[in-house]
């Protein structure tokens, strides 16, 4: 009797009608899913773009456009503002994929992250790492320009820090005198070479003797030519001064001390703005050769002149 | 009124302790923030309003100072707060680069465009 029905119920399960899935399938190969990263790349949709890159990436980890897509995946965190992400990326192209073209690109777009990031001394290391590693006569050209101009930009930030040893604008004309004869004549770095010895005849100020001079509250922001910070240093230094004495003379300590603490940190202000605006005399005086020399040489328009555009 | 060696010796204290505050080498300090961004907040809060936003800078001079003791420490943070004070909307309009905010146009003048020459952070 249970076999009977068993046998009705496998019957039944066998025969009964089944809603079944007759849905078009969608395989999806390596071709149709980096199309998609790209697509999306191109309508700018940077964050989708990174994640389709990404599936590409683990679901054909052998593709022969698997180097590519690790770099274009940093490249899309990059525009995305997500550069922790793109740093991790592209460190991870140049390191995974150090023989394919892709590697290059990856450490040149690190050092463009880094100078946006406001950390130009990692920017340096990056192309310094590859002037060193690569053997590509074209790469090691366009790394030592970039690593040259990037510290002359730089210059002021790269010789505050105290553990970097060398003058700046000095290893800039190192590293633009490693470009080969044709790279030269590429970027135009002649002109560029003849320019910058002119760097040295700068008009500067000594931070020293602008120190020096605060000493009479407004001296050093006079020698800085800053007339009126001069102007109003002095009057309130000396104000101050003059009104502390006074309430020691008169007895009233309290005041005086009062004053005195005040005068103390306006007058300390005023030796620290006046060596500081000497750095910033030079700073800008620096800065504004180097614009004027940059257009002068074109480098401007040179594409890869783009590393900065990102500077702020 | 003190005696004669007592005022010699109060300007010398002065004199020296100004010397040395004005030495970036102690500014390495940190976390001595307590107190004095304290005042600037009752400043910002309470005075600033009535005052009137005048200041011609961006970051202002108080937000400045709140940002030097921060990253600087108390001593430093006083002095270069005191020094922007003096520079504030005069020459330093000629050489930074303007910025817009909220419709006005400021004068760029941040922490770290004071402090490039000595300060790693």
């Amino acid at each position: 009797m249970k076999k009977i029905f068993l046998s009705i119920f496998v019957g039944i399960l066998l025969f009964s009608p089944v809603v079944g899935f007759s849905g078009e399938s969608v395989v999806v190969d390596a071709q149709k899913q980096y199309e998609l990263a790209q697509t999306l790349f191109e309508e700018k949709e940077f964050s989708a773009a990174a994640h389709e890159y990404i599936r590409f990436f683990y679901l054909f980890p052998n593709h022969e456009k698997a180097a590519r897509a690790r770099y274009k995946t940093g490249v899309s965190f990059f525009y995305a503002g997500r550069f922790e992400d793109a740093a991790r990326h592209l460190e991870k192209t140049a390191a995974d994929f150090s023989d394919s073209r892709f590697a290059p690109d990856a450490m040149f777009k690190l050092s463009e992250l880094y100078v946006a990031t406001d950390d130009p001394g990692k920017a340096a290391s990056v192309l310094r790492n590859l002037i060193t590693l690569t053997r590509n006569p074209q790469v090691y050209d366009r790394a030592c320009f970039m690593l040259g101009w990037l510290l002359l930009d730089k210059a002021d930030v790269f010789k505050s820090r105290s553990d970097y040893k060398v003058y700046p604008v000095k290893e800039a004309e190192k590293y633009f005198s490693m470009i080969s004869l044709e790279g030269k004549k590429k970027y135009r770095i002649d002109d560029s070479i003849t320019s910058l010895k002119k760097i040295h005849h700068l008009k500067k100020k000594t931070p020293a003797v602008a120190g020096a001079l605060s000493i009479i509250p407004g001296g050093g922001f006079l020698y800085c030519e800053r007339y009126r910070d001069a102007l109003v240093s002095f009057l309130l230094n000396s104000s101050l001064i003059l009104a502390a004495y006074q309430s020691f003379e008169n007895d009233n300590y309290f005041l005086g001390g009062a004053l005195s603490f005040v005068e103390a940190g306006f007058y300390a202000g005023n030796i620290y703005g006046s060596v500081s605006s000497a750095h910033k005399y030079n700073k800008n005086k620096q800065k504004e050769f180097i614009d004027k020399m940059s257009f002068q040489t074109g480098f401007i328009n040179n594409s890869v002149g783009l590393i900065f555009k990102y500077d702020f | 009124m003190l005696p004669r060696y007592d005022r010699y010796f109060i300007l010398w204290v002065f004199i020296v302790f100004i010397l040395i505050s004005a030495s970036p080498v102690f500014a390495q300090e940190k976390n001595q923030s307590g107190y004095f961004p304290g005042i600037i907040h009752f400043y910002q809060e309470y005075i600033s309003p009535v005052d009137g936003d005048r200041c011609a800078m961006h970051p202002s001079c108080s937000q400045y100072m709140k940002k030097c003791v921060k990253k600087h420490g108390l001593l430093t943070g006083w002095i270069m707060g005191c020094d922007r004070l003096v520079r504030c909307g005069r020459d330093e309009v000629k050489i930074s680069s303007p910025v817009w905010a909220d419709g006005k146009k400021f004068t760029y003048d941040s922490v770290e465009n004071n402090d490039f020459w000595w300060s790693d952070k």
